[in-house]
């Protein structure tokens, strides 16, 4: 996230911090609506894209979010606090199997999406509440 | 060097408050790095870091502007050593050198020559922009200040005498020249000049440690709006201490280097081919001004075009107009198509309709220079886009029909441009441009 590396353009989901959650969301294209951020997909894809490289924005694959790789300096996908339930919807499986891996079975009941909120003072009471591994861990900025 | 968003968004109260009118602290700073909106929105900002951002933030190299309403040109303004680590922003004039050795009949045929160089290419008019002239004690500058001015280019004004270069900056009115005391010139000289015409000058010195030194006692009483000019006698010290000014302002936040850059391949040569050379070095590391002795066309012009290739925005994909393009002559049945404009595309497409000998109607869109595939997954063409340009470009009023060619690529839009435009057909294209003289030769409205 410090020295991100940029895309052609056609990532299929943008990763980016969440400061004031000490932690990430990422969103996939076909997410239309507004995220916790504050910026769309369309926004974000304008800064990681076509040579751009932006710290602490990251364009990246669904297929990574449950790869070993993801987000690895960050310290993995512990980091993850939100993402729209679309994208949680359809990597489930593989997300599941990988939260057994890093040890944190429950994890992905952890991460928020779009109904528990968009902007990060909506989404860090439920992250509080279920204790989302990110909140403990070293600060992101 | 330019702010990152996350190096902005350390300095912001992290409140997300609303009040700049983004959802998220984060959201601006985006927006401030990109440079579209103003750090001065966020109203919860300490004095503390902002004085801080705005430091960090301002450019390393100032920007000098020169010349009227008409002539403008700006000079340094640079933020990187490479065009592709972001941009080279201004590029740097050229000039001649009208020295008062030469004889009137020389001055205004160099004059002459300069003013009548003009090439129009790619939709851009290519020139130089720059006249230096030099006092040498011969009673006859001004006159001669006189006939530069007239010409309307932006002006180097060159002298010994103070008194000579206030009187040739009157002449000068509605326009900045900019100013060069020549010789061993105290600082103090250099302010007093800077102060009483309020214009840019040149500091020069044969060592950076020199100038460095002047330019922090000028800009501590205020006068910012300098141009360095280390005297070389070689074209090596020349490219050694332009690059070691431009990474010292660059690299090593040296604020005193952090000004426009004048070389003078004139002074270094009188072999005209040479100075070309020299010049052209030049323009490619790093002078903000360029004056040479005289100027033909077969020397100009490929320094034009370096300086164009160079000083292109890597960053913005080469871009047509957006508007209504006629091909052949279409009638009141001709075919109307729609394309993005991106410009390798619209050569493209506008090719083969002229291959199909189809006089026709071109819709080109603004989808911020992406093709057509491209801009409809960024959202940069849509229905919406489209329907607004057809009534916009007045179509309607130009063509009986009412079917509009789709390409076939983006298929998926038609629908809903049909809503958009009520009473007319969408018809989907060809996939590839290969194929749009067959499409077109089958067409009928
Ligand atoms: S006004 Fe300042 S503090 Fe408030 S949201 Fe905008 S950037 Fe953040």
């Amino acid at each position: 996230m410090v020295d991100p590396m940029t895309t052609c353009g056609c990532c299929e989901c943008v990763a980016v911090v969440l400061p004031l959650c000490n932690g990430v969301m990422t969103v996939n294209r076909d997410y239309k609506g507004d995220t916790p951020c504050g910026m769309k997909f369309t926004t974000l894809a304008g800064t990681i894209g076509g040579g751009k490289q932006t710290p602490g924005f990251l364009g990246h694959s669904k297929f990574n979010i449950t790869q070993n790789k993801f987000l690895a300096a960050e310290g993995g996908l512990r980091r993850l606090v939100w993402m729209p339930k679309m994208l949680k919807d359809e990597i489930m499986e593989r997300l599941q199997k990988r939260c057994q891996e890093i040890g944190c079975p429950d994890l992905p009941e952890k991460i928020a999406d779009e109904t528990v909120g968009i902007t990060e003072e909506q989404i860090l009471p439920f992250l509080q509440e279920r204790k989302h591994p990110a909140l403990e861990m070293e600060p992101l900025i | 060097m330019a702010l990152k968003p996350l190096d902005i968004f350390k300095h912001l109260p992290k409140t997300n408050c609303k009040e700049c009118g983004f959802p998220t602290c984060l959201a601006f700073a985006m927006q401030v790095a990109l440079g579209k909106t103003e750090l001065a929105n966020c109203t919860q900002l300490s004095e503390e870091s902002k004085k801080r951002l705005s430091q960090a933030s301002s450019p390393p190299i100032r920007t000098i502007t020169l010349g009227s309403e008409k002539s403008k040109v700006n000079l340094g303004g640079e933020t990187v050593m490479f065009r592709h680590e972001k941009t080279f922003y201004n590029p740097p004039p050229i000039g001649i050198l009208l020295s008062e050795g030469l004889s009137d009949e020389e001055i205004d045929r160099r004059l002459e020559k300069f003013c009548s160089l003009i090439y129009e290419r790619v939709g851009l008019t290519l020139q130089g922009e720059v006249i230096a002239v030099e006092d040498k004690g011969q009673g006859r500058f001004l006159a001669t200040v006189k006939k530069a001015f007239n010409t309307g280019k932006c002006l180097l004004l060159i002298s010994p005498e103070a008194e000579n270069l206030i009187k040739a900056a009157e002449i000068c009115q509605g326009t900045k020249p900019l100013l060069f005391l020549a010789g061993q010139v105290p600082t103090e000289k250099l302010a007093q000049v800077a102060k009483a015409t309020s214009l840019p000058i040149v500091v020069s010195s044969n060592t950076l440690e020199g100038i460095a030194k002047m330019t922090a006692v000028l800009s501590d009483q205020g006068v910012t709006d300098l141009v360095i000019y280390p005297e070389v006698n070689s074209v090596g010290t020349l490219l050694k201490n332009l690059v070691l000014i431009r990474r010292a302002a660059i690299h090593g936040g040296v604020r005193q280097l952090g000004y426009p850059v004048l070389a003078m391949p004139a002074r270094l040569t009188d072999d005209l081919l040479t100075q070309t050379m020299y010049a052209c070095l030049a323009i490619a590391k790093y002078a903000s001004l360029v004056i040479l002795s005289d100027l033909s066309g077969e020397i100009l012009f490929p320094l034009l075009l370096e300086r164009l290739n160079l000083f292109t925005d890597p960053q913005r994909p080469l871009a047509t107009v957006q508007g209504l393009y006629e091909i052949g002559q279409p009638g009141r049945d001709a075919p109307l198509l729609v394309t993005s404009n991106f410009s390798l595309t619209y050569f493209i497409v506008s090719g083969e309709i002229q291959n199909s000998r189809v006089p026709a109607y071109l819709l080109v869109v603004d989808t911020e220079g992406l093709s057509v595939l491209t801009a409809w997954a960024a959202d940069k063409l849509n229905a919406e886009k489209i329907a607004t340009l057809v009534k916009q470009t007045k179509i309607e009023e130009k063509i009986d029909h009412r079917t509009l060619i789709l390409p076939g690529v983006v298929a998926g839009i038609a629908g809903e441009l049909e809503e958009e435009l009520p009473g007319w057909k969408i018809l989907l294209g060809p996939r590839e441009a290969a194929y749009i003289p067959v499409f077109l030769k089958n067409w009928k409205p």
